[in-house]
C-alpha cells in the first residue's frame, strides 16, 4: 500500500472549508466506529452509514490505491492516516459580509491554492455589518480589509482634518 | 439804692406815723367826750326831780355832743385834708421818684444793653474765630482723612482688581476646560451618531448596491491586500 499523501490527494483537495473538514472528520469517526467498535460491519456496509459524497471519495481513493477492503487493518490505517492529515491543514479565517455560495467559496479557495498552495482551509463567518471585503485572520495575524473599515478610516481622517 | 428812693421811703414812713398819731388823738378825744357826757348824765340824774334841770342838762349834753361831734368832724376833715394833701405830695413824690427811677433804670438798661452788646460782640467775634479755627481744623482733618480714605480705597481697589482678575482667570480656565470637555463629549456623540447613521445608510445603500460578484471581487481583493501585507508569509 502506498502510504503516501498522494493516496489521499483527491480527498484532501476536495476540502474547501473547516466545515468540510469537520464533517469529514466526523464521518471518518463514524466509519471507524461502525467497522471496529459497535457493529463490526464490513467496510462496504459501513460506507452506507456516511454521506454518499464522502463515501464515494473514500471508496475511489481506496480503489485507486488497491487497498483490500476486506482487510480491516488496512482500512484502519488508511482512515487513521487520513485523520492525521486532516490535522495538518492550516486555516484562513475570513469574516465577510455575505453568506457565500458554493461557487464563491470555490473561487476564494482557488485563489488560495493559486497564491498559497494546497493545505489551506477557509473558516468563513458572516457579518453583514462589514458591508464588503473581508477581515482576515491567519496564524495569529489579523487584518481588516472591509468596506466598513475603509469608511471608518475616511471619516476618521475627515474628523481629524476638522 | 439811690438817695431818691431813701427819701421816698422816709416820707412814706412819716406819713404813716402822722396818720397813726391822728387816729390815736381822735380815739382819745372821743373817749373824753363820752366820759364828760356820762358825767353830765349822772348830774342830771341826781337832779331827777328837777325836770327842767334835766331838760337843761339834756339840752346841754346835746349841745356838747353836737359840739364834740362837730369838732370831731372838723378834726376828721382836717385829718382827711392832711391825708389828701400828703397823698398828693406822696403821689407827686412817687411820680417824681418813679420817673427818676425809670430814667435811672433806662440808663442802667442802656448801659447794660451796651455792655451786653459788647460782650455779645466779643463772644460773637470769639465764636467766629473759634468756628473758623474749628472749620480749618475740620477741613485739615477731613482732607487728611479723605486722603487716607482715598489711599485705602485705591489699595483696596487694586487688590480687589487683582483678586477679581485672578478669579476671572481661574473661572475662565475652569469654564474653558468644561467647554472643551463638553465639546469633546458632544463631538464623540456626534461621531458615534455619524457612524451609526453611516452604518445604517451603508447597509441600506452599499449592502444592496454591491452585487454578489462585486462582493466576491472585494473578498479576493482583501486576500490580495493581505498577501501584499505579508499576512500569509508564515505559510510559505
Amino acid at each position: 500500500m502506498q502510504n503516501s499523501i498522494l493516496i489521499y490527494f483527491d480527498i484532501l483537495t476536495s476540502l474547501r472549508t473547516t466545515e468540510d473538514l469537520n464533517e469529514l472528520s466526523f464521518e471518518i469517526d463514524n466509519l471507524l466506529s461502525s467497522i471496529f467498535e459497535t457493529n463490526n460491519q464490513s467496510f462496504d456496509k459501513a460506507l452506507k452509514s456516511i454521506s454518499i459524497d464522502t463515501a464515494k471519495k473514500i471508496n475511489d481513493a481506496i480503489s485507486k490505491n488497491g487497498i483490500n477492503t476486506a482487510n480491516k487493518e488496512l482500512i484502519r490505517n488508511f482512515l487513521d492516516g487520513l485523520k492525521k492529515l486532516l490535522g495538518k491543514f492550516k486555516t484562513i479565517r475570513l469574516i465577510i459580509s455575505i453568506d457565500p455560495s458554493h461557487n464563491v467559496i470555490e473561487n476564494i479557495h482557488n485563489w488560495v491554492v493559486s497564491n498559497l498552495g494546497e493545505g489551506y482551509l477557509l473558516d468563513i463567518e458572516t457579518n453583514q455589518n462589514l458591508l464588503g471585503g473581508a477581515i482576515i485572520e491567519f496564524d495569529g495575524k489579523y487584518k481588516d480589509f472591509t468596506v466598513k473599515k475603509d469608511l471608518e478610516n475616511v471619516f476618521l481622517s475627515k474628523k481629524i482634518t476638522l | 439804692m439811690s438817695i431818691n428812693s431813701i427819701i421816698f421811703f422816709d416820707l412814706v414812713i412819716t406819713i404813716f406815723i402822722l396818720a397813726l398819731a391822728l387816729i390815736i388823738v381822735l380815739i382819745l378825744l372821743l373817749k373824753s367826750i363820752r366820759k364828760s357826757h356820762l358825767y353830765e348824765i349822772e348830774n342830771i340824774n341826781s337832779k331827777s326831780n328837777n325836770s327842767s334841770l334835766l331838760d337843761e342838762a339834756r339840752n346841754k349834753a346835746v349841745r356838747i355832743t353836737d359840739q364834740a361831734n362837730n369838732k370831731a368832724l372838723d378834726i376828721i376833715q382836717k385829718a382827711n385834708l392832711f391825708v389828701n394833701v400828703k397823698n398828693d405830695d406822696f403821689n407827686k413824690e412817687l411820680k417824681s421818684v418813679t420817673q427818676k427811677e425809670l430814667k435811672a433804670f433806662e440808663k442802667t438798661t442802656l448801659d447794660f444793653i451796651k455792655v451786653y452788646e459788647n460782650v455779645l460782640n466779643d463772644l460773637k467775634t470769639r465764636n467766629v474765630e473759634i468756628f473758623q479755627n474749628i472749620s480749618n481744623n475740620i477741613e485739615t482733618s477731613t482732607l487728611g482723612e479723605i486722603k487716607k480714605f482715598n489711599s485705602v480705597i485705591e489699595q483696596e481697589t487694586i487688590s480687589s482688581q487683582k483678586m477679581l482678575a485672578k478669579k476671572i482667570d481661574d473661572e475662565y480656565s475652569l469654564a474653558k476646560k468644561d467647554i472643551d470637555a463638553y465639546r469633546q463629549d458632544r463631538l464623540r456623540i456626534v461621531d458615534e451618531r455619524i457612524f451609526e447613521i453611516l452604518e445604517k445608510v451603508s447597509k441600506l445603500v452599499l449592502g444592496k448596491a454591491i452585487s454578489p460578484s462585486d462582493q466576491e471581487a472585494l473578498i479576493i481583493d482583501s486576500l490580495e491586500k493581505a498577501k501584499k501585507e505579508a499576512i500569509f508569509d508564515s505559510a510559505k
